[in-house]
């Protein structure tokens, strides 16, 4: 159909033409011809040695260093005091930390940061940046330059700047000096930051920032409704045919009870697809390209026929309610993010007595192993460019203050903030907010440095700790591994581009609407739209890295 | 039988109840959500639970919502921010737009026609986020109360329409204030004004509800936390809860904040709702009027 111009399009196209013209701002396409990514032999130099700390002996210990979580099944007795001399000089410095909370009190009547700032020695000013428009603030704060002393930025907002490698080195300073090597005596809670953390915030071949929140992530679990599972008489499945074979027995539709919600992209991992590469006989297969994907598609294709999946799921274009529908019942296995776990068990403690979640133990698609994916882009903490030598000291000081992990009484009172007024000690020990709590405290000091925290939770179910630590522990070992991970990447705009348009192909086909065979055409299309030029470009940056 | 249309005869009873009915219902629909939200705001958390959600029938009252909302300082500053920029903003706006409007509604000003044309080039192109930041940056405005107001000081749209009200006075009244020696100013003040009260009441609402609601000038512009104005805050109270970064959330961490009280939530409505509802009826004559002028002499 050809459509001739209608004035109201073409103003709209005009005032659409203007906008991105001038929302990218001049200088290189990011990633088109500049596209960087630090080298990884000189990574390991750049960044701190990992020596782990341990403060208090946890009652499980973590499987794999950086990668494991300890746990706590009750709150520790005592805690340490681990840094005994204040790490500030009397330093006075703005800081801005993102925040999805109502704004505290501020400095001069708030009595928690009153606490911490007499505690280490050193005045700290927050300022807050809303973190629902952080990914709109960011790319003027960048361009305008006007940041404060420290500034914490979520990763995912920062890359979502363009070129913000080049923003980063302009604006902030480079810590490798301070930080490359062994540090744990000068820096012992900064030196158990994991590795991979550290190397992400490698910008441009220098060491730009502190990691904070370093632990790694699930992005993606498989969750299932033990409780009702149960019931049904079913057992952990052992592979995604044995998985389908139950969804089948506990569908049924008059009782309005669907097996699954959208679950295909943990389906991907779990029948070992790769992030985006794998190297094969020294050549980068796609994820996409590999017969695991296919596989997926194909699976997911027959449980969406056989109508084991909630129809609100497919109707609405996102899940949005696929947390509500989990939680009713009416959907038994969802994926999410790790912490909907503990998230939706503290909900329901009160609701339903009864309700179990946990995740589908470990199974892979063919029965063999999965390939979990742990996220790991962190937030980054970084000091203001042409700040004195002194001072920054002094700040990576506090940043090892604020790193100090759980069991230390810093941990607890940058945490929790001072006993008897923001928290009072339960039954077992665990620190319970008082009212005055949460008006005061949002996270703040949390953001300036980094700890693996443990799992821990008073208010979940009793059962959590244990079971969550034992699915985490068992999880990492079966991680996937990405021949790029610790690398920066920005990648080329078309490979970016051209990813949308084929899994819009790809839900079109588990959604029923495409057969699966147009798979193999919706690959090649991809190819051409970019796939292959991001081959290349990502085979470089393994040749550049010393990984090809 | 008499041969007056239809249109003219008396309605029947039964039109009249239907209409009546109508409009009733078309009220109610109007009024309900707002009796319930201004309900729920007055209500005890623990009437809330009872209700499962909003409540539609009183039971236990309290203003522990907006003692809480008010209660820390943070909103009661915010909201004589706002009060502030609103205000002033609203009397910058209104002053500029109606001098500007008066100089383009004379047909013989200098280089009238060129202006007007910058002006609505900004209903095409507008300038984009980064440049607009750069621009008030490089005026010393960052953290200052007069960025929030001063980028949108002028909306075109305004300005075209005050302008259509402007040209549509007889250019005999303006003449004859003329030839008894008035000037300019005496022209637009004694004469121009006193006959657009509906326009400049209606722009002047545009204006002031658009000051009272703004919020990503602030989100851009201000960066000390106490200067934001009430919108930002009470963004950041409904938003409450939802986490768009997953990592950032340990459960035994008191940073980990509680879902907000749908109390304070509906509270927070309240308070963004009430100074337009106020403002309303005084300028709601001048409405109509001023707007249908306005469209139908473009």
């Amino acid at each position: 159909m050809t459509q001739s111009p209608t004035r109201r399009g073409f103003l709209g196209l005009v005032a659409l033409t203007a906008l991105s013209a001038c929302a990218a701002p001049a200088g290189p396409k990011p990633g088109a011809a500049k596209a960087t990514a630090a080298a990884m032999d000189k990574l390991t130099a750049l960044v701190p040695k990992y020596v782990p700390l341990q403060v208090v002996k946890p009652d499980i210990t973590s499987s794999v260093p950086g990668f494991g979580r300890d746990g706590f099944l009750k709150y520790p007795a005592t805690l340490v005091d681990s840094i005994t001399a204040k790490p500030g000089k009397g330093g006075s410095y703005k800081v801005m930390v993102p925040t999805w909370s109502p704004l505290p009190p501020p400095l001069g009547s708030n009595s928690y940061y009153d606490a911490v700032n007499t505690d280490i020695g050193a005045t700290i000013d927050f300022n807050y940046l809303d973190g629902m428009t952080i990914h709109e603030k960011l790319p003027t704060l960048l361009a305008g330059g006007d940041v404060a002393d420290v500034t914490t930025v979520p990763g995912w907002a920062l890359t979502a700047v363009p070129d913000y490698s080049k923003a980063v080195d302009g604006l902030f300073e480079d810590l490798t000096p301070y930080l490359a090597g062994d540090i744990s005596a000068k820096y012992p809670a900064l030196a158990a930051i994991p590795t991979l953390a550290w190397q992400y915030s490698v910008f441009g071949g220098k060491l730009k920032a502190v990691p904070a929140w370093p632990t790694p992530m699930f992005g993606l679990v498989l969750f299932h409704r033990k409780d009702l599972w149960d019931k049904h008489g079913l057992t952990a499945p052992k592979s995604a045919d044995e998985l389908f074979e139950m969804g089948k027995q506990v569908t049924d539709p008059k009782e309005k009870r669907w097996a699954f919600g959208d679950i295909f992209e943990i389906m991907r991992e779990i029948f070992r697809v790769p992030r985006k590469w794998r190297k094969e006989g020294g050549k980068l297969v796609h994820a996409y390209e590999t017969p695991e994907y296919e596989a997926t598609v194909a699976w997911m294709r027959k449980v969406v026929d056989n109508g084991l999946v909630h129809p609100n799921v497919l109707s609405a274009k996102q899940a949005a309610d696929a947390k509500e529908l989990f939680k009713s019942g009416q959907m038994l296995v969802t994926s999410d993010g790790f912490s909907f776990w503990a998230e939706t068990l503290i909900q329901m403690s009160k609701e339903n007595p009864d309700f179990w979640m946990e995740p589908v133990p470990i199974f892979g698609g063919d029965g063999g192993k999965p390939e979990y994916r742990v996220n790991q882009d962190p937030s980054y903490t970084f000091i203001k460019k042409g700040t004195p030598k002194e001072k920054i000291e002094e700040l990576l000081g506090l940043f090892n203050y604020f790193s100090s992990p759980f069991g230390t009484q810093e941990q607890l009172l940058f945490n929790n903030g001072v006993e008897g007024k923001h928290f009072t000690r339960d039954a077992t020990g665990a620190p319970q907010q008082t009212e005055l709590g949460p008006k005061e405290i949002v996270g703040s000091y949390v953001w300036l440095g980094g700890r693996v925290d443990p799992i821990f939770e008073s208010q979940a179910h009793p059962n959590y700790v244990q079971a969550a630590t034992t699915w985490w522990n068992s999880a990492v070992q079966v991680r996937h591994q990405d021949p790029f991970d610790g690398i920066r990447v920005q990648e080329p705009g078309d490979f970016t581009a051209a990813v949308k348009p084929f899994e819009d192909k790809v839900t079109d086909i588990i959604r029923g609407r495409r057969d699966v065979s147009t798979l193999a055409q919706a690959i090649d299309e991809w190819r051409k739209g970019g796939g292959d030029a991001g081959r290349e470009f990502y085979q470089k940056v393994l040749t550049d890295n010393g990984r090809a | 039988m008499n041969n007056r249309p239809t249109w003219q005869e008396r309605p029947t009873l039964f039109g009249l109840t239907l209409k009546g009915f109508t409009l009733t219902v078309i009220v109610l629909v109007m009024i309900y959500p707002i009796y319930v939200v201004i309900l729920t705001s007055l209500s005890t958390a623990s009437a809330v639970t009872a209700a499962g959600g909003l409540v539609t029938l009183p039971t236990d009252l309290s203003l522990d919502a907006y003692r809480e909302l008010f209660g820390g300082g943070v909103v009661t500053r915010a909201v004589l921010v706002s009060t502030g920029v609103t205000l002033v903003g609203t009397t910058v706006s209104l002053g500029l737009t109606i001098l500007a409007a008066y100089g383009l509604s004379r047909t013989n000003s200098l280089f009238h026609r060129p202006l007007l044309f910058l002006f609505l080039l900004t209903f095409l192109f507008t300038p984009g986020m980064i440049p607009t930041y750069l621009m008030v940056r490089e005026l010393g405005l960052i953290d200052s109360y007069w960025s929030l107001i001063l980028p949108s000081a002028i909306s075109a749209f305004n300005l075209v329409v005050m302008r259509a009200f402007f040209m549509n006075i007889p250019g005999e009244v303006i003449d004859s204030a003329r030839i008894d020696g008035a000037g300019d100013f005496r022209i637009l003040g004694r004469i121009v004004l006193p006959m657009s009260k509906g326009v400049t009441a209606v722009i002047g609402l545009f204006y002031a509800v658009g000051y009272w609601n703004a919020f990503f000038n602030a989100v851009l512009y201000i960066n000390d936390n106490s200067k934001w104005p009430l919108q930002l805050i009470l963004r950041q109270y409904v938003q409450q809860g939802m986490d768009l970064v997953p990592n950032t959330r340990t459960y035994d961490s008191a940073a980990g904040a509680l879902p907000p009280n749908l109390a304070i939530k509906m509270a927070i409505i309240v308070v963004a709702l009430i100074p337009v509802l106020i403002i309303y009826p005084f300028v709601q004559k001048h409405f109509t009027k001023g707007v249908i002028i306005g469209a139908v002499k473009g």
